[in-house]
Parts: C-alpha cells; structure tokens; sequence
C-alpha cells in the first residue's frame, strides 16, 4: 500500500482549499495504547480489510431513529454535551448538515478507501475545487462541507483513508491531520491528558447517517423550540451600569495606572494619536470612512484566521494565520510580526497583562502568557516559555474579562463560525437552539498563577456568540431568529457570587437591540460595542442605491462587504463608520483602551495586496 | 583610618568568646548601639513576576497605608560576618530578629493613620515605583525645577506625592474614596489594604531602585566574570620601636583570605572583622580591614601580610550596592476558598533525609489550617489569601542576610524550637525559619549548637561543615535541586542571563560563589524597573 503513495499524492494535487476550521488536536487514540475501530478489531498487523463500510443501514422505524440519531448529536452517553457545546442545534443548522452530509456521501459513493485508485477517487471528491490549505502545503478536508461525516473521522473507514491519502508520513502527522477535521474535538483535562472522548461510536454514527439518508423524518418533532423575537429594550440597569464604569471602567483605571498608548506621543491622547500612520482615502483604500478618519497601521503578507484581537495599550495585534506559522501576533510598536502557536481565536486581558491563543496543545488547549513576554521582542511564541500555561477547560470562541482587584473570567459557548471573506461572505446565521447556554469560566488567582476553574453554564436560549465585557459585568450576545437568522443582539448582567470552589452565576437580560452583526467588541468603557457586518441585498438603500436591482449595486451584490458598525448600548442607536467597497470587508473590530477601534481589511480582489489591513478607527472617540 | 564602628571594637577588645558572642547578639539585636551606617536589604523572586495589577497595591491602599515605615537597621553586621559563618545558633538568632523587624507592627501613616499593621505590609512595590516614577516625568510640568532639589529630595517628593495619588485619580471620586476606607475594617481587611504584591521594597531599598533607574535600563548582561583565583599579595612592613602603626584599609575581595602575622614583640589589632591571636589575625572577605600594629619592644619588629587584593565585588546594574537599610520581602500568598490546595510540608530530620536527590521539596499533602494560626488578609475586593511563605533580605551585609520563613502547623519543631519568646505573641508564632549569611559554612558543629533536639537534628540532615551553607523554603523553592540550596548562591546571578533553571543545574545547585559581578546586587526583581522608565 505504501508504495501507491506517491501515486496517491500526485492525483490529490496542490489545490486552493477554503479555509476550513482546522482543530489542532493529537488525537487521543495515539496518546493511548488502544485504538477505537467502531467496533472492529484492527488487524494484528496493523493493516486494513479491505471491505471497510462507512456505515450501516439502520432498520429502526423513522420516529425511533430520529430519535434516537437525534440524542447522539445532543449529548455523549455520560451526558456530556456533543455538538451543542459548541453549535446550536437547530432545525436549519441540522439541515445544512445533513445536506452537506448527503453531498459527502453522494461523493464516496460505494467505494472502499482500502483501495488506492478508489481511495483517490474518494478524495478529489471530497475536496472538489479545493486544495492546500496547510502550513506544509497539502490538501486537507474541510470540516464544513463533511457535514456529520466529521464526527466519522476517528472511525476506521476515515483512519484508512488518512492512511493512503497521507501515505509517507508519519502516524504521529497522519493523526494530527485526522485531528484537524474531527469533532467533536478531542478534549484534554488540565493536565493535558485526554479526557473520556465524546467520539461517536460506530453505532451511533450509523443512526446518524441514516437518519440522514432518509431525508432527517420527524427532525422538527425532535428539536425543541428555537428562535425568539428581537424586542428593542434597553433596561434602565444599563445606565446604571454605565455610571458605574466611569469610576471601574477599565478605561479609566487603565488611564489612573497611565497606561502608555500605542502611537500617543508624550502628552497626546485620543483622536490626536496615531497621527504618524497614514490616512486611508487614496487607492484601494477610496471610500472607506463614514465617521471619524481611518489609519492603516500595518499591512500583513499572509491571510488571517478567524478574529483579530488587540492588547488594551493597542501595541499588540494577535490572531490566527500567518506566513510561517499558524497564528501571529504583530507588534506595532517593531512592526514586526511575532510567529505564534495556536490557530485563532485570540484574547487579551484589559489590564494589559497577558494574552490567550486557542489550540496551542492537544486537545484546543488555551494558552495563556504575561504580556511581558511579548515586551521583550520574543522571535515566537512556543507557550513553553515561563511565562506562559497551558490551559483546558476553556472552550473554542471565548472572550475574556477582568475584575479589578479580582479574578480573570472568560466566557465560551455555542458559535458560528465567522471567517469572514473566506467562507463567510454574506449575512450570519445564529444557529443557537432553544437549549443554547453560555458558560462562564472563572479564572482564579491563588495567589501566584490564574487557574481556570469549572464552567458555570447559564441558559440563555437561542443565543450564542458571546462576549464577555472588559470588567466581566456584561455579556452581549447574538440572537437566533426565525430559521436561523439573526434577530438582534441580547445584553445580559452577569451577577457572580462566590460560591463553594466557584461562583454561582446568574445573567438576567437587561437590554436587546434588533440589529444584525458579528460577534461584538465592548468598548473599555462599556458604553459602545462594534460589530463587523456583511452586507446583503436589504442594505442598498442604506448605501444609496435605488435597490437591490440599482445596477450599480451588482458589484456589491456579486462580490459582497463587510462594514463595520458601532452601537451605543445606552440608546440603541447604531452608526456605520466604514464604506468599504465591493468585494472588500473590514473584519473583526474591537476597541482598545482609549477608544481608538482597530479592525482589519481583507481585499480578495486586489491583487496587489497578498494580506491584509490593519487599521485604525478614531469614530467613538468623536461620538463622545 | 575611616570612620569605624566602636562598638564591635568594644567586642573585639572583650577578648572572651562567649562574652564576644553576646555581646555581638546584642549589637544584632538592636539592644545597643552598634554604630555604623544602616542597611537593610531586600529581595527578589528568579521565577517571573505573576502577581497582577489587579493584585497589586493600588492607589486608594497607599492612601490608606501612607508613607513605608523604614527597615530598622542597625548598621553593617560586616564585623560579625565571620562570628555569622561559624555559629548557626548566631545566625539563627539574626534571622528571627529580622523577622521580628520585618512583622513589627507599625501604624499606619495614611488615612488609615494609627492603625496597626505588620511593618513589611507598609512597603513599595511595583506599583508604587511606576507611580513614582510618573512624577519624576511629570516634574518640570508642575513647575518645580528640578534643579531646586538635590537628586535625593526629588525622589522623596515624589515618593511622598505617591500616597496622595489617587486623589487625582478618576476612578477614585471623594464618595468612592471615602467608602473604600470605611470598609476597612477589620485587621486582616487593613492588611489587605496593601494588596499582595509578590516583592516589596523597603523605603531605602525603593529609593535606590529608582536612583538606578538608568543604571538598569542602560544594563545588559555582561559577559560574566567567574570569581578569579585568588591573588594573594605579600607585604612586610617594618615596625620602629614605641610606635603605634595604623595599617590599611585592606579590601579583602569575596572568599579571600587576610592574614596578618607579627615578627618579634607585636601586638595586632584588627578592625572590620576577622580574629586575632597574639601574635596573628585572620580575617576571610569580602571585608575592609584596618590593622593596628603595637611593637612592644624596644626593636621595634615587622608584619607580614599575606592577603587576597582582587577587587570587591561590583553591582554593574545599579548606583552602587544596596546601601545598609535597604530590606526586600518576597511574600507567596495562597488563596482561602475556591478549591485552592494548601500544601503542608514537613521539615523535621526524617523529611530532610528522605530528600530526593537532586533534592526537592515534596508536599506531605494538603491541609486546610486553622484561620487562627495563619496569617491571613483580605483585599479590598473581599478576596482572602494566607501567608505560606516570607523570604526576607536584608543588607546588614555585602552578601546581604537571609531569612526565609514558611507556615507550619507544628510551628514549635524543628526550624521553629528555638523562636525567641519576644515572637510568641507575633504571627511568626506560626512559622519556621531558616537563615543564610554567607556561601559557605563554617559551623563546625553540625547540629548547630542548638539545644532543641528536633532542630539539632534537622540541621544535621542539612549542615555540610565547610560545604555549601543550606536555607531552603519549602513553599517557595520548588525546583529539581532547589531543595538543598541556600538563597545567597542563586541570587547571586541577579541580573545576569542565567535562568532558575540553569543555575540549579551548576555544581551544588548554585550555591557556590562564582561571580565577582553581582549585576543586580542580589535582587532579582531589580530588573522590573527597567519597565517602569520609558
């Protein structure tokens, strides 16, 4: 078999993949001695039969199977949650799955992976119209378009096909790879070592995908509510949370501890800062503002992952993706970019002490590093340096919040995906189920390190994407519509009391605003959030064109935009800062401690441009 | 001649030991007036500084607090520096007086004035130097020239402006302000008003940090210099009859030996340390000495003298040592509540020799101690920590001397037997102690000449004679090896590019003398500042 390799290698190619959402993870079969099969017994010789089934038929009556297919994507056996831990199962979410599985399927066919011509055959199928989309090169799958295939990865149908797809390299790589599309993701305990995995077995894979086959029968019986109407509110708790934060915002205590800003010369602040960086307006870059000036504060030569975040002195840039690493952190400062770790989703604490970069260890662990690790111009980032700790425990899309005078806090739960301008190039979906919960993570100083401490979940139904404010008191959230749409923003008090070896934890809604958008950023002083926002058909008056129709719209329609937008959470009222043209997106903003919102542009259509945009916002800054 | 201590010439001139010892221990003591310039010393972690801003002293907590309350010096304890290496009973006598000092409760100078409140708890950290620091920037803006004030009164003003920070502070409105303190009110929350920074500096020690401000910024590691063989210098001076000859002063280098012997009828005097025989005086460095050479014949006579002349040692990184009352504490809080583990180590001889090799600390288990039998504090938040652990370095010496203390639930054995009864009503009434002055040691007596037999036999485990000195913090020191070494050896490497890590893997876990360089003069924290200046 080995020998068909290269064979193998050169049919799959080199093509551009979409950037899939890749779980770093050493699969925990390697890490133990035994190996999962679904049932099977793996050859004594390590090889594979050649008769290999992805799946069998169920003979279940369709209400038994719905039901019971639908339990194994609710919760492993343990009653630990599977997919919504992380997604929100709803109908329309399991439907794109579901098709997405049948096209899956459709693809392999009735073909046996035990055998190399078929086995290439399943692959360019699998990864039609796409290619290299890893650090080495090669092709991988993407986890999106496998639909409910991704829970089969670890199971031996997809190991064999790893096997030939990969053939040459090492066990240790081919896992690592297989890793990278499985879900659920493999999960370690805080001291790395793997934790009962939530695997689907055979079995329950073979409900799964019967339950597909036939179309998901009784799916709406099986899913419980989702989706609630947006009322515009705004609770008079948020006015008072407000006059709290002019003395505990963490603008102001950063500003008492005279936090130096990035680009504030001695003596400047606000709008006055950055004034060394360029101004957009000229070239590709035609356009941009509608409030306040644009800078661009750096340019990449590589494609970010997923959300961009920055330290609350705004010197530090840090998200996943880079030219020779799988994840970056730019330092303005050096203008230099410092390879990291970890694949995305990155978080800095408000106080300016350290920083988080997701999937830096087996198993999404987090890893967590003082600031001043990146003060001392480090040229990459390992996570095994002093300063730094992995962590687990602590999910995928979190958001972190500090307490003066207290403990850190992060908060993860359900999410969609948002890659915006790669994959996600048109309005969101809020695929978060009636079950949806957001769980807070309490990250305890005992008294010479932060440990993060069990999650605390609190139900929030139908929401998801959440975002913890700078001082941990706030929580503002995406809401699921109808069908999956968004239907506005919820902000929830987060009221913490210690309790026992944790904090009890309640969240009671004080305000919804019936807006569309991304996942938020707070502003350090809490009164603003910034959203990034793709733009669709229903925006064209918005942009002054006649509509939807106005020919002069059709580039927007054909190759869509993002904008960027803020919310001022004590009236609701929300104000477009950017006027990005067709085909760009400005992405992923967020404030740093002044005011100042940093967000990046991806601009597929310029060929000119081989990264991205950094760029700087002064809009709230003139609000105020 | 320079100026001179009279008192440990007093001593010196008591020519019985034991009435030497004593009266030595009472110089150290504080009960007489040992003259000489103070200095208390401080320290600082190896390890990188965890503790948070949001942990640290804050503003509204200087205000409380006011102005640190100095490390009480007593002057150099360099003339004892020998009495120190050769007597554990001597050194451990230092070491509780300067734990005593260290939690002497003080009242507070702030708003919170006349409450009571350990000494240490009253001292600068990080955040106070940042602020100081701020206003030394801020100066000319105020309109107050610089140049009205000598470098000294400047760095004092703003120290003083420090404690009234935060009424300029936004965050901290008069209301707010006035709550913060009316919330102050029990002893453990006016302890916790000072936060739980990991290093705190004594006012001498904070002060000399931020006059070598510069001096730390500008430092890089330096090749390192390794201590030299020695370089022994031979001189014999001639002597005429009814005369009294001053010699010296003599700069012993580190480690380095003086040896003083007379030829015919001479009696020898030596000042700054050492001891003399009739006819011969030795002294082991680092120490300046001065020798005073009596013929007491009519032929007058002659001295050899046989001394080690490489240079002293040298702080590359600073302005000058750490002076005499400069003090450093490195605190190591646990966390009360939240499933945070409290560990328990024993320290008796059978712990000690059931040490791994290399030798490293253990934990018995975990224990949760009884509130009243551990210091503990609350932050103004309503978090609650307790004290594991206090390393304590003062500058009474050029090596500077050491105490470390950890909590014990059994704090009457062992390290703790001999506690002298002036701290029974203190909170080291909970805690151990062990103690380190120099590289080397020089007891003969393994067991220390202490009479508890618990600690008697706990030092054996532990004392080398003529081997490396041993103080070692179970709480604190928790590295492969980190169990058998002795506070001075590591922080030796203050300020030079060597990590933990590596100086545990030198030979004797690093605790040999090997640098004539001290970068950082043994503070390891030192290097903060370089932060705190743009």
């Amino acid at each position: 078999m080995a020998t068909e390799g290269p064979v193998i290698r050169e049919l799959f190619g080199r093509k551009t993949l979409r950037p899939c959402l890749v779980v770093l993870a050493l699969l925990p079969e390697l890490l133990l001695a035994g190996c999962r099969d679904g049932g099977r017994s793996l050859p004594s010789d390590g090889g594979f039969p050649q008769d290999l089934i992805l799946y069998t038929e169920s003979t279940l009556q369709d209400a038994d199977l719905a039901a019971q297919a639908y339990a194994v994507i609710a919760a492993a056996g343990d009653g630990e949650r599977r997919c919504q831990e992380c997604h929100g199962l709803t109908v329309s979410q399991i439907r794109r799955w579901g098709d997405h599985t049948n096209a899956a399927l459709d693809c392999i066919g009735a073909r046996d992976p035990a055998l190399p011509a078929q086995a290439a055959e399943i692959w360019n199928c699998l990864t039609d119209g796409a290619s290299s989309d890893e650090a080495d090169g090669a092709t991988s799958l993407d986890p999106e378009a496998m639909g409910f295939l991704t829970t089969a990865a670890p199971l031996l149908w997809f190991r064999q096909l790893f096997e030939v797809a990969y053939a040459g390299e090492s066990a240790l790589r081919i896992a690592q790879r297989r890793g990278s599309v499985t879900m659920p993701p493999p999960a370690v305990d805080s001291d790395g070592e793997p934790l009962p995995d939530r695997d689907l077995t055979q079995s329950e894979l073979d409900l799964l995908l019967s339950w597909v086959r036939r179309g998901l029968p009784l799916l709406e019986e099986q899913v419980p509510g989702g989706g609630k109407d947006c009322a515009p509110y705004v609770g008079p708790e948020v006015a008072g949370h407000l006059i709290d934060m002019e003395t505990q915002g963490w603008d102001v205590l950063n500003r008492d501890r005279s936090l130096a800003m990035f680009g504030c010369a001695e003596g400047q602040s606000g709008q006055a800062c950055l004034s060394d960086y360029p101004l957009t307006g000229s070239g590709p870059t035609n356009g941009w503002t509608e409030l306040g000036v644009l800078r661009i504060l750096f340019t990449t030569d590589y494609a970010s992952s997923f959300w961009t975040r920055s330290s609350a002195d705004g010197r530090y840039v840090a998200h996943g993706g880079g030219s020779a690493s799988s994840a970056s952190i730019i330092d303005l400062e050096r203008q230099t970019v410092i390879p990291s770790l970890g694949l995305y989703d990155s978080g800095f604490f408000p106080d300016n002490s350290g920083f988080v970069l997701m999937a830096v260890g087996p198993g999404t662990q987090a890893g967590f590093c003082e600031q001043s690790l990146l003060d001392s111009g480090p040229s990459e980032i390992t996570y095994e340096e002093p300063e730094c700790s992995l962590e687990s425990g602590i999910g995928l899309y979190q958001h972190l919040g500090a307490v003066d005078g207290g403990d850190y806090w992060t908060v993860y739960g359900p999410f969609v995906s948002d890659d915006g301008g790669h994959r996600a190039t048109g309005p969101l979906r809020a695929d978060f189920s009636s079950a949806s919960s957001v769980n807070f993570v309490p990250i305890i100083y005992d008294g010479s390190s932060y440990s993060p401490r069990a999650a605390v979940s609190v139900a929030t139904p139908s929401e998801g994407d959440a975002v913890l404010s700078p001082s941990g008191q706030l929580v503002a959230s995406r809401i699921e519509g109808v069908d999956g749409a968004q239907s506005g923003f919820s902000l929830r008090r987060v009221d913490a009391e210690p309790e026992g070896d944790s904090y009890a934890i309640s969240a009671p809604l004080i305000a919804e605003y019936c807006i569309r958008g991304s996942k938020v950023g707070f502003s350090f002083d809490e009164r603003y959030l910034v959203l990034h926002r793709y733009l669709d058909a229903s925006d064209a008056v918005e942009f002054g064109f006649d509509g939807a129709d106005d020919p002069e719209f059709a580039a927007y329609l054909e190759r869509g935009a993002a904008n960027i937008y803020v919310v001022d959470l004590l009236t609701g009222d929300q104000r477009r800062i950017t006027r990005m043209n067709p085909g760009q997106y400005a992405l992923f903003p967020h404030f740093r401690s002044d005011g100042w919102i940093y967000f990046i542009v991806r601009d597929p259509y310029d060929d000119a441009l081989s990264g991205e945009y950094v760029v700087a916002s002064d809009a709230v800054l003139r609000l105020q | 001649m320079g100026p001179r201590s009279y008192a440990p010439e007093l001593c010196a001139f008591l020519n019985l030991i034991p009435v030497k010892w004593l009266c030595s221990m009472w110089c150290l003591l504080g009960f007489i007036g040992c003259a000489g310039p103070p200095s208390p010393c401080a320290e600082v972690s190896s390890g990188p500084q965890t503790s948070r801003v949001s942990q640290a002293l804050s503003a509204p907590g200087r205000y409380a607090l006011g102005e640190a309350a100095p490390y009480p010096d007593e002057g150099s304890l360099s003339a004892y520096r020998d009495d120190l290496r050769a007597s554990q009973q001597i050194r451990r006598e230092l070491g509780w007086t300067l734990g005593q000092r260290a939690f002497e409760m003080v009242e507070a100078r702030g708003a919170l004035a006349q409450r009571p409140i350990p000494r240490f708890q009253t001292w600068y950290g990080v955040e106070d130097l940042r602020r100081v620091f701020q206003y030394l920037e801020q100066w000319p803006e105020d309109g107050i020239s610089g140049d009205q004030f000598t470098e000294d009164a400047l760095i004092e003003q703003a120290f003083a402006r420090n404690t009234s920070a935060v009424l300029s502070q936004e965050a901290w409105p008069e209301n707010r302000l006035e709550a913060f303190l009316a919330d102050l009110e029990t002893d453990a929350q006016v302890r916790g008003a000072g936060g739980i920074s990991r290093v705190l500096y004594s006012p001498r020690a904070a002060m000399h940090l931020v006059k070598s401000a510069d001096a730390i910024s500008e430092c890089r590691p330096a090749e390192r210099v390794a201590v030299k063989e020695s370089e022994f210098v031979e001189q014999v001076v001639h002597l005429a009859s009814c005369g009294v000859e001053e010699l010296g002063p003599f700069r012993v280098a580190a480690d380095g030996r003086f040896v003083a012997e007379a030829e015919g009828e001479v009696r020898l005097q030596l000042f700054g340390g050492g001891d003399c025989t009739r006819n011969r005086c030795e002294a082991t460095g680092p120490v300046d000495l001065e020798l005073r050479a009596v013929p007491t014949a009519d032929t007058g006579g002659a001295v050899r003298l046989h001394f080690d002349a490489r240079p002293p040692p040298e702080t590359s990184c600073l302005e000058g040592g750490f002076p005499v009352g400069s003090a450093v504490v490195k605190v190591d809080y646990r966390r009360e509540g939240f499933g945070v583990e409290f560990p328990e180590y024993a320290t008796d001889a059978s712990a000690l020799s059931d040490r791994s090799d290399p030798a490293e600390w253990q934990p018995l288990g975990t224990v949760e101690p009884d509130p009243e039998s551990i210091y503990r504090l609350e932050l103004p938040g309503g978090n609650r920590f307790r004290l594991a652990a206090l390393h304590l370095m003062t500058k009474e010496l050029d090596h500077w001397a050491w105490a470390s203390f950890w909590w014990s639930a059994s704090p009457d054995t062992d390290f703790g037997a001999d506690r002298p009864p002036m701290l029974f009503d203190t909170p080291l009434r909970d805690y151990k102690m062990c103690v380190a002055t120099d590289f080397t040691e020089a007891d003969p007596d393994p067991r220390g000449g202490a009479v508890d037999d618990s600690l008697a036999a706990a030092l054996e485990q532990v004392s080398r004679p003529h081997g490396a000195s041993w103080c070692s913090n179970p709480y604190i020191e928790q590295g492969a090896g980190n169990a058998a070494t002795n506070c001075v050896g590591c922080h030796q490497y203050a300020g030079t590019d060597r990590r933990s890590e590596e100086i545990l893997e030198l030979p004797g876990h690093g605790t040999r003398l090997s640098e004539i360089d001290f970068p950082l003069d043994y503070v390891f924290s030192a290097a903060q500042v370089a932060g705190l200046v743009d």
